[in-house]
C-alpha cells in the first residue's frame, strides 16, 4: 500500500517536473535557433507546430474526451480565421486581442449551431453533419458574401501589432512567445475543465451515452457544450493562424484541415490533451524534413499511418509515457526510495 | 535483463534510439553551416509550383519546363552567357510544392526566402497563393516572377509592388483570341467559368473582346465549382439557350472534364477556351478537336524557330511536347538568368531594375518579351490557335492567326493606381 502511494506520488512529480521540463524547453527552444542561420524561419515552424497542436488539443475534447467523431473541426477553426481578418481589414480593428476575441465569438457561434445539428443524430450521421457544414461554410467564403471574404483570393494583409499597446507581436520571436502563452493557458484550462465534474460527464458521454442519460443528465446539452468549448480553442487556434499568416483563405475551412485534426490527434494519442500537440508537431516536422529529399512525402506520412494505427493504436504519447513511467518503477528505483 | 525483441530482431528500445538518432541527423541540417562545393557561388532560384493538388497538370509542366530551362543554362550558358550558368555561377533551382494551398505555398516560399536564402522565386499558378506571397516578398523585399497566373488583379493594387513581376499573361491579354470565333460564328455567347477570380475575370473580359468585333448577346453565364466532376446541368442549359459559342474559362481537372462530357451529350456548338493547356486537352482527347483557344507559345511559330527546338528538348527530357505553360516555366527561368547576368550581381535591386528594363529577345515565346515598368506586367503576343490532330504531336495548336494589339484591354499605365508602389526604398 505504502509502496503504491509512493510510486503514485513519484509519478505525479514526474509528471509535473517533466511538464515544467517541457515549458522550459518550449521557452528557451528560441535562443537554441537563434544559433541557426535560419532562425527566423524556425521560430516561424515553431508557431505553426504550436498553432495546429492548440487545434488539434481542442478536438481532442470533443474526439478523446467525449468521444463525437466530427469531420467538420476546420468550421471553428476557419469561422474564427476569417472572423479575424475581417475584423482586421474591413473594420480596421488592429489590437490583436480585440481581433482573437471576435473570432473567438464567431467559433463559438458556429460550433453551437454545428453541435446541436450533430446532438440530434447517430454517431455515423455526426460525421456527416460536421462535414456537410464546414463545406457549407466553405461554399459561403467562396462565394464572398457583400464583398466580406473576397472569394478564392481570401483575405490578405492582415498585420501583427502590439498586444494592448504594449507587447509588440510583430516580431516572430515575440510571435513565438505569446503562442507559447496561450497555448499553455489553453493546457490548463482545457487540463481543468477534463478532470472537472463536467469533463467526467462528457467522459461518461463517450463511455456510453444511454448510461449518462439514465442518470439524469440532458447528454445533447452536454454534446452541445462540449462542441462550444471544443470551438472556443479551435477559434484561438484559427485567429492566431490569420495573424501568423497574413492572409486567410478559403482552404481555412476544408475538409483537409478537418481530416488534420483527426490525423494529429490519433497519431499523438487521443483523450491525453499533450499527445495531439505532439501529433501535430510531428508532421510539421516530417513535413519540413521529408519534402526537403521526397516530393510524395504525404505517400509515407500516409503509409507511417497506418502502420501506427495498427501497431500503436492509442498513439505515440502514451507509449513515451508508458516507457517514462516504466523507468521510474524500476525495482530498482522503488527499492532505494523505500528502504 | 535482456530487451523484449519484435519478430524482426529489433528491440523496441532500438528502434526508438534509432529513429531518434536519424531525425537529430536530419534537423541538423538547420544548425550546421550549408556544406556544398559551390553554396556561396550559386545563383539559388525558389521554384514554387502547383505540384499536386487541383492545379497539378499545369503545375507539373511548368516546373519541368524550368527545370529544363537550368539544365540547359547550366551545361553551356544557352542563351544567357557564353560560359555555363549565370554570371560564370551555376543556378540552382530549389523545387517547392504548394499542393495548390494558399498556407503551404506561404509557408514554402518562407522556407525558401529564409532557409534556402533564394536570390529570387518563381513559380506559381494560382492567383490566391501568388497574392498570399506578393505580400510576403514586400517586407523581405525580395524579387518573384510569377510565371502561370493568368488573372491581372495580381498586378492591380494592392497586391503590385516594386518587386513582383507578372511573367505570363493575363486575361484582358489572352481573351482576345476569342475575336475570331465571335467573328466567324455570331455574337450570340454562352460564358462558363469556375466559380473563383479568375473564372469571372474570364468572362468579364471575355465580353469586352467580343464586344469589340460584334454585337454581344449573353445567352447565358454560369460559375460551377472549381474541379467540378459533373457538369452536366450547364451543359443542359447551354443546349437550350443554343449559343453561336461557348467561351471557357475552367482550368484544372474541369478543362478536360467539361470538354468531354459537353461533347459526349451532344453539345455542337463552336468552343473556345480561355488558353491552351496541352496536358488537358490530350486528357479531353479527340472531343478538343476543333476547339479554339489563346496561347502565347506555339511549337511551329515562324518568327521564332528556337520554339521548335525547345519542343524536341521538352519532349527528351520528359518524355511529351510542351505546352504554354511549359513554355512559361522554361521562359521565366531564362528570363530571369539573363535579368541577373545584365544586374552583374544578385542583390535583389540589381535584379529588380535589370527585369524592368529587359528587353529579351532570344525567348521561345514572342520575338520581344520585356514587362511594363508602371506596373510589371509582361508583354507579349497572342496567338489564336485550333487543336488539330497531328502525326507527330498527338494533339497540336495550329495557329489561325496573330492577335492584333494584345495589350488593347490592359489599364493604360498612368491609371494603374501602381505607380507609387513601384518606386525604390
Amino acid at each position: 500500500m505504502e509502496k503504491n502511494s509512493l510510486s503514485f506520488l513519484r509519478r505525479s512529480a514526474w509528471g509535473w517536473i517533466g511538464g515544467i521540463l517541457l515549458f522550459l524547453g518550449a521557452a528557451l527552444l528560441p535562443l537554441l535557433f537563434e544559433l541557426s542561420s535560419e532562425a527566423s524561419y524556425l521560430q516561424y515552424t515553431a508557431v505553426r507546430m504550436m498553432i495546429l497542436g492548440l487545434y488539434a488539443m481542442s478536438f481532442d475534447l470533443l474526439f478523446g474526451f467525449t468521444g463525437i467523431f466530427s469531420f467538420g473541426h476546420a468550421a471553428a477553426f476557419g469561422a474564427s480565421a476569417y472572423a479575424s481578418a475581417i475584423f482586421f481589414t474591413r473594420f480596421q480593428v488592429t489590437e490583436p486581442m480585440i481581433v482573437i476575441l471576435g473570432g473567438l465569438a464567431l467559433a463559438v457561434l458556429v460550433s453551437v449551431f454545428v453541435g446541436y445539428l450533430s446532438s440530434r443524430v447517430g454517431s455515423v450521421a455526426v460525421f456527416l453533419v460536421t462535414f456537410a457544414s464546414t463545406e457549407v461554410m466553405q461554399l459561403i467564403a467562396f462565394s464572398n458574401p457583400a464583398g466580406l471574404t473576397n472569394g478564392e483570393n481570401g483575405i490578405s494583409g492582415i498585420k501583427r501589432t502590439a498586444v494592448l499597446g504594449l507587447f509588440s507581436v510583430k516580431p516572430e520571436l515575440n510571435f513565438y512567445y505569446f503562442t507559447l502563452l496561450i497555448l499553455v493557458v489553453s493546457y490548463f484550462l482545457l487540463r481543468k475543465t477534463v478532470n472537472s465534474p463536467l469533463g467526467d460527464v462528457f467522459q461518461g458521454i463517450r463511455g456510453n451515452a444511454e448510461r449518462v442519460r439514465f442518470l439524469g443528465y440532458n447528454v445533447e446539452q452536454y454534446k452541445i457544450v462540449s462542441f462550444a468549448i471544443s470551438g472556443l480553442f479551435a477559434g484561438a487556434a484559427g485567429s492566431l493562424n490569420a495573424l501568423h499568416e497574413g492572409t486567410v483563405a478559403p482552404e481555412v475551412l476544408s475538409w483537409f484541415l478537418s481530416g488534420d485534426a483527426v490525423l494529429f490527434t490519433v497519431l499523438g494519442g487521443p483523450g491525453t490533451l499533450i499527445g495531439p500537440i505532439l501529433g501535430a508537431s510531428i508532421i510539421v516536422l516530417v513535413q519540413e524534413i521529408l519534402s526537403d529529399f521526397l516530393r510524395e512525402w504525404l505517400v509515407f506520412v500516409g503509409m507511417s499511418y497506418v502502420v501506427l494505427i495498427l501497431f500503436l493504436p492509442k498513439g505515440l504519447f502514451p507509449m513515451f509515457s508508458r516507457i517514462f513511467q516504466n523507468r521510474v518503477n524500476r525495482p530498482s528505483n522503488l527499492s532505494a526510495t523505500t528502504k | 535483463m535482456a530487451e523484449q525483441k519484435g519478430c524482426n530482431g529489433i528491440s523496441r528500445r532500438s528502434f526508438i534510439k534509432l529513429a531518434s538518432g536519424g531525425v537529430i541527423a536530419v534537423s541538423a541540417n538547420w544548425f550546421l553551416p550549408k556544406f556544398s562545393w559551390s553554396a556561396g557561388d550559386e545563383i539559388r532560384i525558389g521554384g514554387i509550383f502547383e505540384l499536386s493538388g487541383g492545379l497539378s497538370t499545369i503545375g507539373v509542366e511548368q516546373a519541368k519546363g524550368a527545370e529544363l530551362a537550368v539544365k540547359q543554362i547550366n551545361a553551356t550558358g544557352g542563351v544567357v552567357s557564353n560560359k555555363p550558368g549565370a554570371l560564370g555561377r551555376p543556378v540552382k533551382l530549389i523545387l517547392e510544392d504548394t499542393e495548390s494551398k494558399v498556407a503551404t505555398g506561404l509557408a514554402k516560399a518562407k522556407k525558401l526566402v529564409e532557409r534556402d536564402k533564394v536570390h529570387i522565386l518563381n513559380g506559381i499558378v494560382m492567383s490566391s497563393i501568388s497574392m498570399a506571397i506578393q505580400e510576403y516578398i514586400k517586407e523581405q523585399k525580395i524579387p518573384f516572377v510569377n510565371s502561370g497566373s493568368g488573372n491581372e488583379e495580381i498586378v492591380h493594387p494592392p497586391h503590385c509592388g516594386r518587386y513582383f513581376f507578372k511573367g505570363t499573361y493575363g486575361n484582358p491579354q489572352i481573351v482576345l483570341a476569342a475575336q475570331y470565333g465571335a467573328k466567324k460564328h455570331g455574337g450570340r455567347w454562352y460564358f462558363i467559368a469556375d466559380n473563383y477570380s479568375w473564372g469571372y475575370n474570364c468572362t468579364k473580359f471575355f465580353k469586352q473582346a467580343i464586344e469589340r468585333v460584334v454585337k454581344l448577346e449573353v445567352a447565358g453565364e454560369d460559375y460551377p465549382p472549381f474541379n467540378s466532376d459533373n457538369y452536366a446541368p450547364y451543359i443542359t442549359k447551354i443546349k437550350s439557350a443554343n449559343p453561336d459559342g461557348v467561351a471557357i474559362g475552367v482550368c484544372g481537372g474541369g478543362y478536360a472534364r467539361f470538354i468531354k462530357q459537353a461533347r459526349q451529350m451532344g453539345l455542337k456548338t463552336f468552343f473556345h477556351h480561355n488558353f491552351y493547356s496541352r496536358p488537358d486537352v490530350k486528357a479531353a482527347g479527340d472531343t478538343s478537336l476543333g476547339m479554339t483557344a489563346g496561347t502565347n507559345f506555339l511549337i511551329e511559330n515562324p518568327k521564332i524557330p528556337r520554339a521548335k527546338k525547345f519542343a524536341e528538348d521538352f519532349k527528351a527530357f520528359t518524355g511529351d511536347y510542351p505546352g504554354g505553360t511549359g513554355a512559361d516555366g522554361f521562359n521565366s527561368i531564362e528570363v530571369i538568368c539573363k535579368a541577373i547576368h545584365e544586374a552583374g550581381s544578385t542583390d535583389p535591386e540589381k535584379i529588380v531594375d535589370a527585369l524592368e528594363n529587359i528587353a529579351f529577345k532570344e525567348g521561345i515565346i514572342t520575338p520581344v518579351y520585356q514587362f511594363r515598368k508602371c506596373d510589371h506586367m509582361a508583354t507579349f503576343g497572342v496567338h489564336t490557335i485550333e487543336v488539330v490532330q497531328d502525326p507527330k504531336y498527338q494533339y497540336d495548336s495550329k495557329l489561325i492567326e496573330e492577335v492584333k494589339d494584345p495589350d488593347q484591354l490592359l489599364t493604360p499605365c498612368g491609371k494603374t493606381g501602381c505607380e507609387e508602389s513601384m518606386k525604390k526604398g
